[in-house]
């Protein structure tokens, strides 16, 4: 094979991915996710705040660290962001004001949960998996708000193929990377020995709730502990390896939910919920479930026509 | 014919298409380039909300301890008072927060010896009391200890009571 023959097959390749990335559903799994998103905002809008008093710290904590001091310790100021958050959410779930209300609220997502850890000691990673996916979504309606429009305006919106996959893959392929990059994290830390029982067993006693089954099953024998958490830091790392199939993908959405059953019936106040509601959709057969399938959209592909599939993931 | 500068598009006129194609190369620019961003913000973002780098339990602690702190009558003292607070959630202290914690004597897994706590709560009296502030003659120290043994962790309350340096000493 000549250079250009290889060339031009890497091209064909790369095509048929766009294709593939490209072909669309119906949106009534995405319309559905993204309504599932702004419930959250909403709840993150009305969830209280609470100030720690201290110095600020010298070190950037979010991507609004820049704004003045009287800005980020002010109620009111909060007060105004829960508000225009809950109308802009609000407006992006009744599709008025898209692609503009999508960005608005994805923005002052961001900026609320900015806000409470601009302000405090101690915070989780509660809403980084949220935030992201209606980054995505936004993108989404950017790039398809006159089509949902037009579907809307005509009374088909929920018959016609205006959910792409990139945005389904996109959504799988940044929960696996949080989960991998915790993994990762955790053997950059500590390394191999992570995963040795004891220090779950701690976690667990020092702040897990010491009578629900899971935590009884983590304190009995550290040894047993031990093939739990190496299994549960084996899952996280693995966890990337969901964009490549669907059944890697179920496979690691079961480990992923079996984790988050421990994490949630142990360490209940710690607010992973709303990451492991995330995970079930994406990662279980969900999709499957409820016959999400995608297609091509007439006069997109750059591939001759014959060669075009319906396809699931 | 209408000025295409001050048209405004009537509500029953259709909703202009995006050219498919064109489009298409703009979504899928956007879908790379958030890949991209996330692969590699580790490196050149890494915690800075909405980025992270997914810190939670990365540590792996052996040990360690909790304090409370009663006057002699047995009325709680806020543990905080004398830095002997919990600065931890499982997240690497400090990490992606905006404010600072005021210091304490020991980090999360490390354990104070008698000695160690004891000195440490005479010097905070003695400066209380050279501040004029109102505090305790004597402080009655829970240190809870948490470690490992047998498989199972084990849960030890070291009990000290601590005199000011002039009582003390």
């Amino acid at each position: 094979m000549n250079s250009l023959e290889h060339s031009g097959g890497e091209s064909n390749a790369l095509q048929r991915w766009a294709d593939w990335l490209t072909e669309s559903s119906r949106p009534g799994f995405g319309q559905a996710v993204t309504w599932l998103l702004l419930v959250f905002a909403v709840i993150l809008a009305i969830s209280p705040i609470e100030f720690s008093p201290g110095v600020r710290s010298s070190d950037a904590a979010t991507i609004f660290a820049w704004l003045p001091e009287f800005l980020l310790r002010n109620e009111i100021f909060f007060t105004a962001a829960r508000v225009a958050l809950i109308v802009s959410a609000a407006l992006w779930a009744l599709r008025i004001a898209v692609p503009v209300s999508c960005w608005t609220t994805t923005i002052l997502f961001a900026l609320m949960w900015s806000l409470r850890m601009e302000n405090l000691t101690n915070g989780a990673h509660i809403f980084n998996v949220t935030n992201m996916l209606m980054l995505i979504h936004a993108m989404w309606f950017q790039f398809y708000a006159s089509d949902i429009k037009m579907a809307a305006a005509e009374g088909r919106f929920w018959k016609t193929p205006l959910y792409p996959r990139w945005v389904f893959m996109l959504s799988v392929f940044y929960l696996g990377w949080f989960h991998s990059l915790a993994g990762f994290t955790k053997l950059l830390k500590t390394g191999w020995g992570w995963g040795n029982g004891v220090s779950l067993q701690l976690w667990t006693q020092v702040f897990g709730e010491t009578e629900s089954p899971f935590a009884q099953v983590i304190l009995y024998d550290d040894r047993l502990t031990a093939w739990l958490q190496t299994g549960a830091l084996a899952i996280e790392c693995l966890s990337i390896l969901c964009i490549f199939h669907w059944m890697i993908r179920y496979a690691v959405g079961l480990g992923l939910i079996g984790f988050y059953i421990g994490v949630l019936t142990t360490f209940v106040t710690f607010g992973f919920h709303f990451n492991a509601i995330l995970v079930a959709i994406f990662l279980l057969p969900l999709d499957y479930l409820v016959g999400l399938k995608f297609q091509r959209r007439s006069n997109e592909s750059q591939l001759p026509l014959d060669e075009s599939s319906t396809s699931n993931l | 014919m209408s000025n295409p500068a001050t048209h405004h598009r009537n509500l029953a006129e259709p909703v202009p298409r995006a050219d498919p194609k064109r489009r298409r190369h703009w979504e899928l620019m956007a879908a790379a380039t958030f890949v991209v961003v996330h692969l590699t913000s580790p490196f050149w973002i890494g915690e800075l909300y909405p980025f992270t780098i997914s810190p939670m339990f990365c540590d792996s602690p052996k040990a360690c301890c909790e304090y409370e702190l009663f006057a002699t009558d047995q009325t709680p003292i806020d543990a905080k008072q004398f830095n002997l607070h919990m600065v931890y959630d499982g997240n690497p202290p400090g990490l992606g927060m905006g404010i600072v914690a005021d210091p304490t004597l020991h980090e999360f897994g490390e354990i104070g010896t008698e000695q160690e706590v004891t000195r440490h709560i005479r010097k905070v009296l003695d400066q209380l009391n050279s501040a004029g502030a109102d505090c305790p003659d004597q402080i009655v120290v829970h240190q809870h200890h948490y470690f490992s043994a047998d498989h199972q962790i084990k849960h030890e309350v070291n009990v000290w009571t601590v005199d000011t340096a002039e009582n003390g000493e």
